[in-house]
């Protein structure tokens, strides 16, 4: 404050001595006191000199008589003249005094006002009237000043204190932590005997005034808490006895001892607490109260003000608006937590599918081969037809399996490529191998053309998933007599594998979604033909793990090739985080 | 022609190995589960030349019948193939730590399966040496 003030300020303030204690002012300074008041009468006293000098004279000339008694008579007049001029002298001083000192202490009083004391009280009782009544409305004046200045201060700190409040409520998201600073905060700030807070349970309704959490701030130890010992499972006794504020407007009680408001049971009970005042607010998070934030003194009354209703208003507010964020923080845990659990139980459920489908299409597809491999006696050629399409379905089904079993790993992320140094051409030819029956029983010509030691570091069993799943898809979409072929090669650092078939292509507009989940072409050649659509998907993500890429490239109606390229020397560091 | 042992408690899965087996002119002893397949395979011991080891099969599982069955003396060499529905790589390793001469997945392929079989009958003479 003192920082503020003008240096002409600091010194009449000095001079101004210690108003506080004397709330009549004293005009300090005699040298300008007398000064003031002989420079303000000069002119009366000149006047008055002027007008006795000329009288004289007017006199002197209008009342002739003898010389003597002219003489006489003149001499006379300049006594009386004389007395005039002294008693207008003494007179002029008189009204000048009574005149400046009232004003001196008006200006002094005004000084002091604008250099921010708000302490000072003119009293002006020998003054004129007027001058009394201008002395009342300074005083007046000053007192207002002094209000708004009260208010400023109390608004000032109240904003202080919201910052606070919010910079210490926001700067968590644990629940616990955020009321419980809340009310660090609160208590303080409306300078009571004790601040709680009272969360409800779920959505609100059910819980009635249970809270499950809370938070207390008491001045001293020597004020009574009023949380029960379990504040999980007892309701809370203070919200009981004074309703709970569903209408999310403040309850404000100045005194519990208010026969209007309770009965004696309820008046006892409040007693018992130790709860003498109480100032409730309700706390709204989202669009629901979720609980209350309670004010309260122990031993007085206190006539709850406006300005601190609505300060708890504000701490209120910004407290709801901090819960809201831990709350969904909170909900966010909870529903990562969750998901993490039905995700490995998807995966659970996934692995044990695969197996229980393993075991009965095992003896699907052994009979079938015992029906067809000769082993059995006298089948049909209609008959063979009709087994080679119950084969090719168990086929299928073996695939959508695999792929179910793949893609439960790669969400669960234990799909990490286990890179080691690989012969290609093993992997190539266990591919041919697998397919070779049923391109010859639809009469694909399958063709492999390997560049001699290629040198690749790659996961065998995921690169041999990939390349299955692209001879598989190219066998499905090729009509019987096409060709397939598979060729790979070095080109600079990289492995470049083809697969080519000479099937129906892919229409330009499907070809984007190739390779996401789920895809699967509209037509195939053979009918019962269409998977599950996530073959490209897992060749998309192998290739991916490999830090390599695939693409197509297609002519409808002509064929399509599938192209994966994969670094030669993966570099293990580049999937450490993975 | 050799003695063979399957343990699978799914009927159909033995009927279609017996079959085969029988076809291809061996012996065949089966059990359902577990328990059976510990107290019957040392019993047969040192006619049987291999087992064929399902994993899933209620009470003792493959596993553990293949864990009892290598500290078994009798049955410490005896070719056993494991033959399953776990298609994760880790049960494929866990088979083969635990002392499994190979590991077939289902479904497989009967004359596959047969092939199979046919490399573990190799003289016993040859094999005591793989395992020291």
């Amino acid at each position: 404050m003192v920082r503020d003030v003008p240096d002409v300020c600091v010194q009449r303030r000095t001079t101004l001595g210690n108003d506080a204690e004397a709330p009549r002012l004293l005009p300090s300074s005699e040298h300008l006191r007398l000064e003031t008041a002989l420079a303000g009468s000069f002119e009366l006293v000149a006047g008055i000199a002027l007008f006795a000098l000329a009288a004289t004279a007017l006199v002197v000339v209008l009342v002739p008589r003898s010389a003597a008694t002219r003489l006489e008579f003149a001499v006379e007049l300049v006594f009386v003249g004389v007395a005039l001029v002294v008693l207008a002298l003494l007179l002029s001083r008189r009204s000048a005094r009574a005149v400046m000192r009232p004003l001196e202490v008006l200006d002094v009083a005004l000084a002091a006002v604008t250099c921010g004391d708000f302490t000072v009280h003119v009293e002006l009782e020998r003054a004129a009237a007027e001058i009394q009544s201008v002395g009342e409305s300074v005083n007046a004046l000053v007192r207002e000043l002094a209000r708004l200045r009260v208010i400023e201060i109390e608004r000032t700190k109240d904003q202080r204190v919201r910052r606070e409040l919010s910079e210490v409520v926001h700067a968590s998201l644990d629940l616990d932590h955020v009321v419980q600073r809340a009310v660090e905060v609160v208590g303080p700030a409306l300078d009571v005997d004790r601040v709680h807070i009272r969360l409800r349970d779920g959505d609100g309704n059910g819980g009635g005034d249970q809270g499950w959490l809370a938070a207390e701030w008491r001045r001293s130890d020597d004020v009574a808490s009023v949380l029960p010992l379990s504040a999980a499972v007892e309701p809370d006794p203070l919200i009981a006895l004074i309703g709970v504020t569903d209408d999310r407007r403040a309850v404000v009680i100045d005194d519990t001892i208010d026969e209007a408001r309770f009965d004696v049971e309820q008046r006892e009970a409040l007693e018992a607490l130790g709860v003498r005042a109480s100032l409730t607010y309700p706390l709204v998070v989202g669009t629901r109260v979720a609980g209350v934030l309670v004010a309260s003194e122990q031993r007085a009354p206190r006539s709850w003000s406006d300005g601190e209703v609505m300060l708890t208003e504000g701490f209120a507010l910004e407290i709801g608006r901090a819960l809201d964020h831990a709350l969904a923080f909170k909900l966010r845990d909870e529903m990562v937590d969750r998901m993490g659990v039905l995700d490995r139980a998807k995966n659970e459920f996934l692995s044990e599918v695969s197996r229980e489908l393993r075991g009965p299409l095992a003896s699907v597809v052994g009979y079938i081969e015992l029906l067809t491999d000769g082993s059995a006696e006298s089948v049909s050629a209609e008959q063979r037809r009709m087994l080679r399409i119950v084969e090719r379905s168990g086929e299928r089904l073996l695939v959508v399996i695999d792929n179910l079993l793949t893609m439960s790993r790669i969400e669960a992320g234990t799909f990490d490529p286990k890179l080691a140094p690989i012969d290609l051409g093993v992997v190539v030819r266990r591919v041919c191998d697998a397919a070779s029956t049923t391109a010859a029983k639809d009469s694909l010509e399958l063709d492999v053309n390997l560049e001699q030691d290629l040198d690749l570091i790659a996961d065998e069993k995921q690169i041999e998933r990939a390349l299955h799943n692209l001879v598989s898809n190219a066998m499905k979409f090729t009509p019987g007599g096409g060709h397939i072929d598979l060729s790979a090669r070095t080109e600079g650092s990289e492995v470049v594998i083809d697969v080519r078939d000479t099937g129906i292509g892919i229409p330009a507009e499907q070809q984007d979604e190739l390779f996401t989940r789920f895809f699967t072409a509209r037509a195939t050649p053979r009918r019962g033909t269409l998977g599950a659509g996530l073959g490209l998907y897992i060749v998309k993500q192998i290739v991916d793990g490999h830090d390599g890429s695939v693409g197509a490239v297609s002519v409808h109606g002509r064929g399509s090739t599938f192209t994966m390229r994969l670094p030669a020397h993966p570099n293990p560091g580049d999937r450490g985080e993975s | 022609m050799s003695l063979i042992f399957i343990a699978d408690d799914d009927p159909d899965v033995r009927e279609l190995v017996e079959y085969k087996l029988v076809h291809a002119g061996h012996q065949v002893l089966s059990a359902a589960n577990g328990q059976d397949a510990l107290r019957l395979v040392p019993a047969a011991r040192p006619g049987l030349d291999l087992l064929l080891l399902d994993v899933m099969m209620p009470g003792f599982s493959g596993f553990d019948v293949l864990t009892r069955l290598r500290r078994h003396e009798a049955t410490r060499l005896l070719p056993i193939i494991m033959l399953t529905a776990k298609a994760q790589d880790t049960d494929v390793e866990r088979g083969f730590t635990l002392g499994a001469d190979d590991y077939v997945l289902k479904p497989f392929s009967p004359r596959e399966l047969m092939n199979r079989i046919v490399a573990q009958l190799v003289p016993t003479g040859s094999r005591g040496t793989v395992h020291l």
